[in-house]
């Protein structure tokens, strides 16, 4: 292969690593050159898309089964008609998994007395050891907390609060509910907060009595300030083991961060908001039980937190809703296990409960984008194969330099500098003529003991072969 | 060192930093801490490391300067460490709102990515090697996050085992990606482009390195210049090519020495168009211009 060949193969290389331009270089003439159609970006684009979508859709067939079904089929009704729910759901302290179970016949009649063997859990198809089981018959303690707005329109749902709220404890403490109660009263404002030390009671009687000196008065403009009375019922002593529970109840729709201010109160807070308090929900583990306007606000707070959501326009038998609640609270079976699969690797998960036939899903996901965890082993083995890499290029340089015999650089002329397919290495020994009849400033002159090639004194390489003089 | 060994290094170099992030951030158990808290600890720590890694390779691997190599290293790991710390954590974000799954891995991973490409690219102060560094950074996610992601699936009845091996995997993916797709970038950025230039040294330690010349560069002894010419009797700023409307010119921005283009003298101010093969002489050092359209 002649020299041009050996040149054209050499940029055919480089054109197919993409690192020259698609086409050979051509020599402007005149300073001006044909100017070529630049590459279409929104081609590229739609090329990325459509890659990611193959990748996405050969892929998915993998882990697709049940993801995102479990919300939906939270309630499976059997032949036997029985029916089991999901309630709260807690992935609080992954690995280890809490969830609260409402099981009820076909006629809506809680089951009551069911036992741990009853009860099968599954995740991701693999059963799972039940760690802690809490039937009726078992102390399992809640700490709950009635959220309550206040304005002069709710003045019925406070008699009926003081109503029920000693059946509403009567049914707690009869199913072995280790209970205890809280009220943080609202409008635009948090109004009150019972017990100020933030710690909650255990005696029916004293919450009906913070109850009964309720006075429905103001709220003139709706809405209301929910998410701080959420955000101050949150901050109550809640003892460690105990469940949350939040029963919000109001008729107005909710103030949120940026509302114009509303009764000298601004509402400028950016955790006035459904996100930041459903964070705070989450990190707590509580549920909220919402009798509220069908509002998405508050049908994403019951939803979200394993809640309830209970239209206050629609059921006008208020009572009926605080005892629907409360034996809803009172039934609960608590099941605790641990994931089969302990690793923080960010998946999905879903668990499975059935119980006498009646099977219940729900979907979480671990939470981490990225898991780090080394072994000095591991990382030894990936790193030798690295440092290799990174020093065997200069090693078989060096090498070779000291391999090959110095070779005499071509002349430099002004016929090379015109040849369009003349590469770098074309003239990487080139010598300057020039430089000898240009106006450089005047030195002493020393040659090159390689190449012959005058250079000035102090100069550390070779203008033509390059070699350290 | 020609484009190819440059990217070469600098993935070499990416993957080196990852590594060594996910070998010192493993033997610290931050998985039982808070999420948000692990987040930004874990994205710190990464983009300490590969920041650090590849701000320093271009100084000692192009420019071969100690100084601008060290120079390189604080900054990217300065940089990197802010930089990877937001996007961990925004991606992290994204991911638990999305409530896990591919699209919210490969998004939180792109999100992680881009962050720390563009840190990378604040580093050198150019707005351009900026938008390059969020280009590589988003893809070196997007890989790295798909590969996460298909092998956390693919290996879930190993799934502690083969978490151990796809963090150094992924990493090191993100770190090779970053690494190459910085300089990759912007040759693809510049092949978009009708015109574009390479400089090459034709001379001295550096003979043979190529630097891509898209809008403008800067000739000069300082080693903040892109093609660095320590010279005695070259300026800190010696000349500047740059693209005109009529194609590629060179200018002398220095104020006292002159130099060669084809045997021609350009002194302080000149400005002179340049064409494909032209050959500058700077002291005892010669480059080449090529220009490709």
């Amino acid at each position: 292969m002649d020299e041009l060949g050996v040149k054209r193969v050499e940029f055919l290389i480089r054109k197919v690593a993409g690192l020259v331009s698609v086409r050979p270089a051509r020599l402007r003439r005149g300073g001006v050159a044909a100017r070529r159609k630049p590459l279409n970006p929104g081609v590229l684009c739609a090329c990325l898309a459509l890659l990611v979508s193959v990748m996405y859709a050969a892929i998915s067939p993998v882990w697709a089964l049940g993801i995102g079904q479990g919300a939906a089929r939270a309630q499976t009704p059997t032949p036997e008609g029985w029916t089991v729910t999901i309630g709260q759901f807690d992935a609080s302290k992954y690995p280890e998994i809490t969830l609260y179970l409402n099981v009820a016949d076909s006629s809506g009649r809680q089951i009551t007395n069911l036992k741990q063997e009853d009860f099968f859990v599954s995740e991701d198809g693999q059963s799972v050891a039940i760690t802690s089981f809490a039937g009726l018959s078992e102390n399992r303690p809640v700490d709950i907390v009635f959220v309550f707005d206040t304005t002069a329109s709710m003045s019925e749902e406070i008699a009926g609060v003081v109503r029920t709220s000693l059946a509403f404890a009567d049914e707690l403490e009869r199913k072995g509910r280790d209970y205890r109660l809280g009220l943080v009263t609202f409008s635009d404002v948090v109004l009150q907060v019972n017990r100020p030390d933030h710690s909650l009671t255990d005696r029916a009687s004293e919450f009906k009595e913070w109850a009964s000196k309720l006075v429905a008065d103001g709220g003139d403009g709706e809405p209301e300030n929910d998410y701080a009375a959420i955000r101050r019922a949150l901050e109550m002593n809640f003892r460690p083991q105990a469940q949350i529970v939040l029963i919000l109840i109001t008729d107005a729709p909710v103030h949120r961060f940026g509302d114009p201010p509303d009764g000298g109160v601004t509402f400028d807070d950016p955790n006035l908001d459904l996100k930041p308090t459903l964070d705070g929900l989450k990190a707590k583990g509580a549920s909220v039980y919402a009798i509220a306007p069908a509002l998405t606000e508050f049908t994403n707070l019951a939803s979200e937190t394993g809640g309830r959501f209970y239209d206050i326009r629609q059921n006008p038998d208020f009572t009926s809703l605080i005892n629907e609640i409360g034996q809803t609270l009172a039934n609960q079976y608590r099941i605790t296990y641990r994931s089969p699969r302990p690793t923080y690797d960010g998946t999905r998960r879903n668990v499975q409960v059935l119980v006498g036939g009646a099977q219940a899903r729900k979907m979480y996901a671990e939470q981490h984008l990225l898991n780090v965890q080394s072994n000095c082993l591991v990382g030894l083995l990936c790193l030798l194969p690295l440092m290799f890499a990174l020093v065997a290029p200069v090693t078989v340089r060096i090498a070779w330099r000291l391999i090959q015999p110095a070779q005499a650089a071509p002349v430099f002329s002004g016929e090379n500098a015109a040849q369009p397919d003349a590469v770098a290495s074309d003239v990487a020994d080139a010598g300057f003529k020039s430089l000898e009849q240009s106006p450089a400033p005047e030195e002493d002159q020393v040659s090159c003991s390689n190449c012959g090639q005058a250079a000035r004194r102090g100069a550390r390489f070779c203008s033509r072969c390059g070699a350290r003089l | 060192m020609t484009r190819a060994w440059q990217i070469y290094y600098n993935a070499a170099f990416g993957a080196f930093g990852a590594l060594s992030a996910w070998m010192a951030l493993g033997l610290i158990n931050t998985r039982s801490w808070n999420v948000h808290l692990s987040n930004l600890f874990v994205g710190a720590g990464i983009g300490l490391l590969i920041g650090g890694s590849l701000g320093g390779v271009e100084g000692l691997m192009v420019r071969r300067s100690l100084l601008r190599a060290l120079l390189g290293a604080a900054g990217g790991a300065l940089v990197g460490m802010v930089s990877g710390m937001v996007g961990l954590w925004l991606g992290g974000l994204i991911f638990l709102l999305i409530q896990g799954g591919l699209i919210a891995r490969v998004f939180g991973w792109l999100l992680f990515g881009s962050f720390l490409g563009a840190g990378l690219g604040v580093v050198g102060w150019n707005a351009k090697r900026s938008l390059y560094g969020v280009i590589g950074g988003a893809a070196g996610g997007l890989i790295g996050g798909l590969f996460y992601e298909i092998f956390t699936h693919l290996f879930l009845k190993w799934s502690e085992q083969a978490q151990m091996v796809l963090g150094a995997a992924g990493l090191s993916l993100i770190g090779v990606t970053l690494g190459m797709m910085i300089p990759l970038s912007v040759s693809f950025i510049s092949a978009l482009r009708a015109e574009r230039g390479l400089v090459v040294y034709l001379n001295g330690p550096r003979r043979g390195t190529e630097v891509e010349v898209v809008e403008r560069i800067l000739i000069g002894s300082s080693d903040a210049c892109e093609v660095y010419v320590p010279d005695r009797r070259v300026e800190k700023r010696q000349a500047e090519i740059s693209l005109g409307e009529q194609g590629f010119n060179v200018q002398n921005v220095g104020s006292v020495q002159p130099f060669w283009v084809d045997q021609q003298l350009i002194v302080p101010g000149r400005q002179i168009p340049l064409h494909n093969g032209a050959t500058l002489q700077m002291g005892e050092a010669a480059l080449r211009f090529q220009s490709y359209e």
